[in-house]
């Protein structure tokens, strides 16, 4: 359960996050954010259907210090041919991007196969990205 | 033929090891390759989505092969592959920009390769006595046109499921207070770290080291608990979600059909008089379009009933019997007009097909194809299929055809190799 990291600053950039799912399944992309001192900020979820998050700021740079994204992610596949849902599980691709922090970072992170879940029969798949927002 | 049969049992074999056969990938025999040969339920099918492997048996009857007599096998190649553009609205052909849809991108996306294996022990329709029929086909959807406000109305309902899901998630997944103690603990350990390395005291040092200690021991818990929800966390809120009527409902509201859609088909077909390969001749050829048009596609909110008028056009290159003393054929062109009328309440729905064919040779005989179809879905995902009427041709064209349907399940079902 290794979290991702990305550099930030301490000049006041907003940092923002976008989120791209691909799947032909129902995606739900819900974003908490979790501050140093514990404090949880719920960040909003996403309600296109395709799971799409888009330059959502996080905040500004100097509050975000020791914090933690953690993005959620549920894909329904109920209008996928069930013959199908493995392949979808398989297939899954989900890009986290970050903006605001430092230069030349490996963005856009990607979705590892330990980060992924799928109930027993496949019909709902989860899948949990933390990315860790430390100073340079 | 025995060795054509035995490639073919192998190749379907492969497929059943490869992926287990469920009940609800059997489903009723309208693949091209059933059609070609005039004896699937509907010959005017309304466009569909689909599946990965489907599996059609007409009969479980077998002649020893391991395999039933009358079957067909359906392959979608779309999901095999990965698309790296893949969403819900490419997938249901949903413009999220408010304009309306008129999309030929299902082409890849929706082409189904079929194959189907036919046995005729008298003559039925166009199909002669004993003779085995061995068909392929592909089909795919070419065109949708959905109205923008059906579009929006989508997108609303699509909006409608993100929020369920999200408030629908089950506190007993919920870790948030576990990560927030841990992410304290976490910061409260780099500030315990700075201050060990800059204390002179060891007494304080130590009791600092303690705490540190202490911290990691109950950060390494709180790590154990979260795998351990994380673990069992899809299936408990898969339960949750299955179990919500306004979900289901939502998720039935994407069913709506567009207001227009065309579909093509491309089969061909050849036939094995007394199960000999010496005996092989070409059986038919086809190429049709089905254009299908949807009252419920002209509405902006959710329709409990949709009626739908879908017509055909078919080309077919037949080999019709013309001297049934020396048992000659003779190759004909024939063309299929044909219309279904689908009515549409709720689970229940009807649909009157009726097509005329027209051979371009005087030896070739016109006939028409009328059938009645009914389905009832009788219980989630169970559905009762029926066809009666009058298939083409002249000599035993009674067209009947009853079978349960399997949509949605859980329970695997086993072919059994003999």
């Amino acid at each position: 359960m290794e979290n991702e990291i990305y550099l930030i600053g301490k000049d006041g950039k907003v940092i923002t996050l976008t989120v791209t799912v691909t799947t032909p399944g129902i995606a739900t992309t819900e974003v908490k954010l979790f501050l140093s001192d514990g404090t949880i900020i719920n960040k909003g979820n996403s309600t296109n259907g395709a799971g799409l998050i888009s330059d959502r700021p996080m905040d500004v740079d100097t509050k975000l210090d020791n914090s933690t994204i953690k993005i959620e992610t549920i894909i329904l596949l109920s209008k996928v041919p069930e013959s199908a849902w493995e392949n979808c599980f398989d297939n899954l691709e989900i890009n986290y991007y970050l903006d605001g922090g430092a230069e030349n970072q490996n963005i856009p992170f990607k979705l590892h196969n330990n980060e992924k879940r799928k109930s027993s029969n496949g019909e709902l798949i989860r899948a949990i990205k933390r990315i860790d927002l430390n100073r340079m | 033929m025995k060795k054509t049969l035995l490639t073919f049992i192998a190749l379907f074999s492969l497929f059943l090891l490869e992926a287990q056969v469920k009940i609800d990938d059997l489903k009723t025999p309208d693949s091209p390759g059933f059609q070609i040969l005039d004896i699937s339920p509907t010959s005017i099918e309304k466009p569909i989505n689909p599946q990965a492997l489907g599996l059609t048996l007409l009969s479980q009857t077998n002649n020893g092969t391991g395999l039933p007599s009358n079957f067909a096998m359906e392959v979608s190649p779309y999901w095999y592959f990965k698309d790296s553009k893949a969403s819900i609205h490419k997938y249901l052909n949903i413009r999220t920009d408010n304009k309306p849809t008129a999309t030929m991108s299902g082409i890849l996306q929706k082409l189904s390769i079929s194959m189907a294996s036919v046995y005729s022990d008298t003559i039925s329709g166009s199909l002669q006595a004993k003779t085995n029929y061995l068909s392929f086909g592909i089909r795919t959807n070419l065109f949708t046109y959905r109205l923008s406000k059906q579009n929006k109305y989508l997108m609303g309902t699509l909006e409608k499921i993100s929020n369920k899901v999200v408030l629908l998630k089950p506190k007993e997944i919920i870790t948030d207070d576990k990560e927030s103690e841990k992410k304290r603990l976490e910061s409260e350990n780099e500030i315990l770290k700075d201050q060990i390395s800059i204390s002179t005291n060891d007494v304080i040092k130590k009791s600092l080291n303690e705490t540190l200690e202490k911290n990691n021991e109950r950060i390494q818990e709180l790590n154990e608990e979260i795998v351990a929800i994380e673990m069992d966390a899809p299936d408990t809120y898969y339960n949750v979600l299955k179990e919500d009527k306004e979900l289901k409902s939502y998720l039935k509201e994407l069913d709506a059909p567009p207001l227009i859609q065309i579909d093509g088909a491309f089969a061909y077909s050849e036939a094995f008089l007394n199960n000999t390969f010496d005996n092989k001749r070409f059986n038919r050829s086809g190429v049709w379009a089905n254009v299908a048009i949807n009252s419920a596609g002209m509405t902006a909110q959710k329709a409990n009933y949709n009626f739908s008028a879908v017509g055909l056009v078919k080309f077919i290159n037949d080999n019709v019997l013309t001297d049934t003393v020396n048992n000659l054929f003779e190759h004909q062109n024939a063309l299929d007009i044909g219309i279904k009328v689908d009515f549409q309440i709720k689970d229940f729905s009807m649909a009157y097909e009726h097509i005329h064919r027209n051979f371009s040779e005087s030896t070739g005989v016109d006939s028409d194809r009328n059938v009645f179809i009914i389905q009832y879905e009788i219980t989630d995902g169970l559905y009762f299929t029926g066809s009666y009427g009058k298939n083409f041709g002249e000599v035993n064209n009674l067209f009947t055809l009853f079978g349960i349907n399997y949509g949605f399940g859980d329970s695997p079902l086993t072919v059994k190799q003999e």
